[in-house]
């Protein structure tokens, strides 16, 4: 056993940190600041792309493919020093979920088409898993491609698919064969987001903001080589896709930032001289110190006797509730002024008298989080794995 | 950063978990846990020493084994899944960290000889009837000096052959210093009861108590350092104790729901039940994470030392006592009885969570460096 985390790595610590300090815009780092969990996502690509000038936009891929080679220490630290210097989060579509897909099952053409382009930055994507009939029950989904010469004619519709207006290619999970069991008939199909007949409809969340859509696919026709890795097959490479980034879920970085933002905020509303207020901030800072070390112990790979998916849903559900708390008492302390809702376009503005700029997008932040403990797999959904794998229930 | 066992590490908590699991076996008749006489068992006590418990944190240069409390957390971790009444916890593990400095005379060398080889049982008796202050007076004489006052709680004091007692001195501005009392010093008194999960604990009485010089450990300079750092000790090793009672009433737990049959089905077949045990595991697993987190403390400055242990027993504290309420809650009417093991580690737990600060002046003690940090 060896607990030591600090000192470790002070030089790569501090290579990080220059070169972030010297590169993040300090324009989005203001937007990243002041606004909510889901952020800009045109930021999060831009950032990418500065990343790239280093060879850091996709650290955890493969050095093959554009990756660092760096040990799951270093790739903590290096989400941490950036998280905490308000950059933004890398676009997750791409770098996380689709990208290691195509590295594991792609076709070479595939791996040379887009693999370079999510890791340059120079395309953003979105995730058409979801629909209507089809949340938590993901495998009962209905949008079909039928099979046409060298295309697959796509029908159907997708909901909560986040950055669908500004994408520009985007992943589907679609129904190939109606006649098997629900998981057996789908595929995994990379959809251009341009190609005729997809619509997308704004949808608006509480915090008023356009962060996700519902897209509508009406006789889309894609390439049949833009199938990735076998027909029906698409149902398994999703489920490796979530089993991916097993610590992300955790939101980690994310969530320690905001906590000392959380405690600076605070601190200058005089909350925490409040007993009961000051008692909730320390019980979620106790709770994140916990969740770190999970995230830890996952990174340095520690044996554990309970199975991996087990964990990993645990982390995804302590993870979520720190993100809605830590936003919910950002915006509680603030009280009354807490409620005031604002536009976009007064960000760095000045709103006037008793309006401070730490005001900005508290409640909103609140708001979009109240999301956290269901996208990416319910909270309930995740209990359900957990009684299921770790005690056979 | 590595969180797997090392070879020997392995080796020990796989030794105690044999051993605790075979010497204390459950025994649905057997009533509060904990040794029958408050004054222990010798030959029991002994063995733990013969095994190398006793002195694992003890550096080699004093007949210890020189190693971390790591060692002492994964020992602790396996009497709490045993329930072993040995108060190695409050004896051993507590007063340990008091004696550190007793390289300082032979005498003090001595003591912590008797310590390692178990010939020479241990007790803190800190607590007092006033909540705030040490009441207790020390007063300096020729050749030596004497104790007046009272002690509550003072855990394993009945079997205890020295007792190690704070008192303040009216001549040092009435500051803490700490003093090794043998039992049987005459003026001693002491009267023994058990706590809600059978271990003994005793109030101690001192009348006009005579100790020789030798035997203040810690003067007025030192010994709140001490104290506090050997609570924090305590507060881990406590953390380490219920995570052990947390995976076991999980594990009896689960088997629980998948025996138990009613309406036709076993209880694990119902959702509610299921998503109960999520949630259980959950905090099993962020209790192991926050032991580690206060365990990597110990090796920072006194600052962050205070934070991480105050941080790991709170959270473990709370954490513990929903998992225990939760168990007897699976196991229905049975869970309330002493007939299952279930509420046995529940009453062990509501021990830990309350000895050395409960889990809400511990909130408090965390919260205490937003000041600092502002």
């Amino acid at each position: 056993m060896d607990f030591s985390l600090e000192d470790s790595q002070p030089d790569f610590r501090r290579e990080v940190r220059e070169f972030v300090r010297a590169n993040l815009p300090a324009d989005m780092a203001a937007r990243i600041r002041h606004g909510s969990y889901l952020g800009h996502h045109r930021d999060g690509l831009a950032w990418s792309k500065i990343l790239h000038r280093q060879g850091w936009s996709v650290p955890h891929w493969p050095v093959a493919h554009g990756g660092t080679g760096w040990s799951a220490l270093q790739l903590h630290l290096f989400s941490q020093e950036c998280a905490d210097a308000d950059a933004p989060r890398l676009p997750p579509a791409g770098i996380y979920m689709v990208g290691p897909v195509i590295i594991q099952v792609g076709s070479q053409q595939q791996k040379d088409r887009f693999l370079p382009a999510i890791a340059r930055g120079d395309e953003l994507w979105c995730q058409g898993f979801s629909e209507p009939g089809a949340g938590s029950d993901l495998a009962s989904l209905r949008t079909s491609a039928v099979r046409k010469g060298d295309r697959f004619v796509v029908n159907g519709q997708k909901l909560w698919t986040s950055a669908a207006h500004v994408a520009d290619w985007g992943f589907f999970l679609v129904r190939t064969d109606a006649s098997v069991r629900p998981q057996q008939g789908i595929s995994f199909l990379l959809i251009d987001m341009k190609t005729p007949g997809i619509t997308v409809r704004p949808v608006i969340t509480l915090d008023g903001e356009h962060h996700t859509n519902e897209v509508f696919l009406d006789n889309v026709e894609v390439p049949v080589e833009n199938l990735v890795g076998e027909e029906n097959k698409g149902w398994t490479y999703a489920k490796t896709l979530l089993g991916h980034e097993r610590t992300m879920s955790a939101e980690i970085y994310w969530s320690k930032r905001e906590l000392e933002k959380l405690l600076a905020l605070a601190g200058r509303e005089g909350r925490l001289a409040n007993p009961d207020f000051r008692a909730k901030v320390a019980r979620l800072e106790i709770d994140l110190r916990a969740l770190e070390m999970s995230v830890l112990r996952i990174l340095a790979a520690e044996q554990n006797k309970y199975p991996a998916d087990a964990v990993t849903s645990a982390l995804k559900i302590r993870g979520s509730e720190l993100m809605q708390r830590v936003s919910e008492l950002q915006a509680e302390a603030l009280a009354e002024r807490g409620l005031r809702m604002f536009d976009r376009s007064e960000l760095g503005k000045d709103l006037g008298p008793g309006w401070p700029s730490h005001v900005y997008g508290r409640i909103g932040g609140e708001l979009t989080l109240r999301a956290a403990t269901i996208f990416g797999g319910t909270r309930e959904i995740q209990k359900t794995i957990i009684a299921k794998s770790a005690f056979g229930l | 950063m590595d969180f797997n066992l090392s070879e020997e590490q392995a080796l020990l908590r796989d030794s105690a978990a044999r051993y605790l699991r075979d010497k204390y076996p459950f025994d649905p008749r057997g009533g509060l846990r904990g040794w029958a006489e408050p004054s222990g068992d010798k030959a029991d006590w002994q063995v733990l020493a013969e095994l190398g418990w006793l002195g694992l944190s003890v550096p080699q240069a004093q007949g210890g084994y020189g190693l971390g409390f790591v060692e002492d957390a994964l020992v602790l971790e396996e009497f709490g899944r045993a329930l072993a009444p040995a108060p190695f916890l409050g004896s051993a593990v507590l007063c340990t960290p008091l004696l550190r400095n007793a390289a300082a005379s032979l005498h003090q060398q001595a003591l912590v000889q008797g310590l390692v080889q178990g010939s020479t049982r241990f007790a803190l008796a800190h607590l007092e009837p006033e909540v705030a202050g040490c009441a207790t007076r020390a007063r300096c004489l020729a050749d030596g000096w004497e104790l007046q006052g009272r002690k509550l709680l003072a855990l394993a004091a009945p079997q205890a052959d020295v007792l190690l007692i704070t008192a303040s001195d009216p001549d040092a501005a009435g500051a803490t210093s700490l003093f090794a009392v043998p039992a049987t010093v005459p003026g001693v008194h002491m009267r023994p009861y058990r706590l809600v999960d059978g271990q003994w604990a005793a109030d101690v009485v001192l009348e006009s108590v005579r100790i020789g010089a030798q035997e203040c450990l810690a003067g007025p300079l030192q010994a709140s350092a001490l104290l506090e750092e050997a609570l924090d000790h305590a507060c881990l090793g406590a953390v380490a104790e219920m995570l052990g009672c947390m995976e076991a009433v999980l594990e009896i737990s689960a088997q629980h729901l998948k025996t138990r049959v009613q309406f036709g089905k076993p209880l694990g077949a119902f959702q509610a039940l299921q998503h109960r045990m999520a949630e259980m595991f959950l905090e099993v697993q962020e209790t192991r994470s926050i032991l580690y987190h206060g365990l990597s403390g110990l090796s920072l400055s006194a600052h962050e030392r205070k934070r991480r242990a105050s941080a790991a027993k709170a959270y473990a504290g709370s954490a513990a006592r929903f998992v225990g309420q939760q168990g007897i809650q699976m196991h229905g009417g049975l869970g309330v009885t002493e007939e299952v093991a279930v509420g046995h580690y529940y009453r062990h737990i509501v021990a830990l969570e309350r000895l050395f600060g409960d889990s809400a002046a511990h909130v408090a003690r965390f919260a205490a460096g937003y000041e600092e940090a502002a």
